[in-house]
């Protein structure tokens, strides 16, 4: 099916040496340039080679189990202790099957210790194992690596610089901890000071900021939900949104990703049905979305979102943790990204960690909901206040952001990832996500393929995340690349070449929309 | 008598190696073979051989002896025509 538009660009209508015409049509989603998205579909055999990888896993585990069971091989992972004394097993479900037999066979390639800060390159510790990843040992040397795995998207991941003296001198100045909650005697100046700047950076009413990204979600959303209401969450939301949901005693309802239709259909039901029992009508609806999705790249819809929460009159709380700072002409997100206005969107929550450097999260919107939150939830009545460094790193990378050095940084990253994104693409990969997302999925499908793929980038000097089945759906493997404003241009000019080479070798040109080339091609 | 790396490299199985090397590789990797241990290796490579070679031992054996009983049985013999 070839579009019309194709034949505008020339440079989709090449036929390679075999003469096989690509299948090259761009869907575009949206007339806007900004929501162009990809996801390619799984080609067939990349589909039935992983099936048959895992069965094969799955028909060795059986074997291994058996020997493990019947003492022919020594029993190496957790054991349950009381296993003959008529209790109920500990270990009985599928994950530990997993992770004894699939896990610990590619373990090498999760979890490696770093040594030095998390920059654009970074120290590995290098680990050896005797006995195939059961228990490793250190051979007391580095790797010296670029990092392609931090969620540094700014750069501010550094040990020296303005922010780092700030700190420091932060820790002189005030020490390193508060020893008390926010709402006892832990609120300091510096806390307040962050408030009103993240606000006045957000262009919101208020702020409040928490210790800890994961806990501002998962015990914030049960102070703005509770029982009576509905949540419409995105199927692929992150792991503390799904936990705050559940906590929080409301309804709740997945929908398909970033598919308004579908998210229009359930709130039309739930308008008209109401409660699935006793038909009464619901309190509030609360759609909850996440800026940039980082597994996928995909970028919520939000203009569109926004029409549908004034039409239905629904709230809408979005997730930026990945989108703040990197998403936007000034780096404050998603609502600056779609050039629209704050106060559509009822609550804004973001993270500290990716962009900023620092840890924790906060929440931002009305004055009226941030003073029902300061009161309310028990992150801030319960949880100590964050340490001071932290406080003064974010605040200091603020600072930073407002000045032209901040402009270039987040100019720097768009660049980056327009053309990381264009040139993988461009040679035949198969990846994942909004053109203008610094997180780059690229999809590897086969399990030997990912471990393989890992272990010879590592070789070549370069660290990158691969993630594979409990956190991605079974067939759908992939590496997950984050570009970061630090990274140079001649960084990314040898991280595409290690690609290339390895993609040729391990043949992961699985896509049907592009030509494969090489990259001296391009 | 030592040879250069580029002598060795030279010799005429080397790129052979090499061609069956990448092959090996391409088939680990597409039957997950790679991250298992080598014994778990040898037992799937020999159960593999074993099923390839009695296809093949059978192959030997019975096909010359299917394929006399086919013709003989299709082929008009000049004999029987003679006779009726």
């Amino acid at each position: 099916m070839i579009d019309t538009n194709v034949l505008t660009v020339s440079e989709n209508m090449k036929i390679d040496k075999n003469n096989y015409k690509y299948n090259t049509t761009n869907i575009l989603n949206h007339e806007d340039d900004l929501q162009c998205e990809e996801f390619e579909e799984t080609p067939l055999y990349a589909a039935v080679l992983t099936y048959i990888g895992y069965a094969i896993l799955c028909l060795f585990g059986w074997l291994r189990d058996f020997m493990r069971q019947s003492n022919i091989e020594k029993k190496r992972g957790a054991i349950d202790p009381n296993a003959s004394l008529d209790f109920v097993p500990l270990y009985q479900s599928y994950e530990s099957f997993y992770t004894r037999n699939m896990y610990t066979r590619v373990r090498d390639i999760f979890n490696r210790p770093i040594t030095s800060v998390p920059g654009p390159q970074f120290e590995l510790a290098e680990r050896v194992s005797d006995d195939y990843n059961w228990t490793y040992r250190f051979t007391g040397k580095t790797i010296s690596a670029i990092n392609l795995g931090s969620y540094n998207y700014l750069g501010f991941a550094e040990r020296t610089g303005s922010c780092a003296t700030d700190a420091i001198d932060a820790i002189k100045s005030y020490g390193i901890a508060t020893c008390s909650t926010n709402s006892e005697i832990g609120t300091q100046f510096y806390h307040v000071e962050l408030e009103q700047l993240l606000a006045k950076f957000l262009g919101v009413e208020s702020c409040i900021a928490f210790g800890m990204g994961f806990a501002t979600n998962a015990l914030n959303l049960p102070v703005l939900a509770s029982k009576g209401d509905l949540i419409l969450s995105d199927e692929l939301n992150h792991c503390s949104l799904i936990l705050g949901i559940r906590l929080s005693g409301a309804c709740y309802q997945t929908y398909a990703h970033n598919d308004i239709n579908d998210l229009e259909k359930k709130l039309r039901v739930a308008i008209v049905q109401g409660h699935p029992r006793t038909n009464r009508p619901w309190k509030k609806i609360i759609i909850v979305v996440e800026g940039v999705y980082s597994m996928e790249g995909s970028i919520c819809r939000l203009p569109q979102l926004i029409e549908l929460k004034k039409k239905y009159k629904a709230y809408l709380y979005m997730d930026e943790a990945h989108s703040i700072g990197a998403m936007g002409k000034s780096g404050r997100g998603i609502v600056d990204y779609f050039n629209l206005n704050t106060d559509d969107v009822d609550i804004l929550m973001g993270t500290f960690t990716k962009s900023f450097g620092s840890a924790g999260g906060y929440i931002a919107g009305k004055k009226s909901l941030i003073d029902h939150i300061r009161v309310n939830s028990h992150a801030n009545t319960y949880a100590s206040s964050m340490s001071a460094p932290i406080v003064q790193q974010i605040i200091s990378s603020l600072h930073v952001l407002n000045c032209p050095e901040g402009k270039n940084r987040i100019s720097q990253l768009a660049d980056n990832t327009r053309y990381f994104r264009q040139k993988l693409m461009n040679m035949g990969f198969i990846v994942y996500g909004n053109k203008n997302s610094p997180v780059v999925p690229m999809l590897l499908y086969l399990p030997a393929r990912v471990t393989r793929f890992n272990r010879e980038m590592l070789r070549r000097g370069i660290a990158v995340v691969t993630v594979g089945f409990p956190a991605t759906k079974l067939l759908e493997s992939r590496v997950r690349f984050c570009i970061s404003a630090a990274h140079t241009r001649q960084m990314l000019d040898t991280t595409l070449a290690a690609i290339d080479e390895v993609g040729t070798e391990l043949s992961l040109r699985y896509s049907t929309r592009y030509q494969h080339r090489r990259l001296k091609d391009i | 008598m030592y040879k250069t790396k580029q002598q060795r490299q030279s010799a005429w199985y080397y790129p052979l190696l090499e061609v069956i090397q990448s092959y090996y590789m391409q088939f680990l990797l597409a039957s997950t073979l790679y991250v298992m241990e080598p014994w778990e290796r040898i037992l799937v490579l020999s159960i593999f051989f074993l099923i390839i070679s009695l296809v093949t031992y059978s192959a030997f054996i019975y096909i010359p002896f299917h394929i006399h009983n086919i013709l003989q049985a299709t082929t008009p013999i000049i004999t029987d025509i003679f006779k009726h």
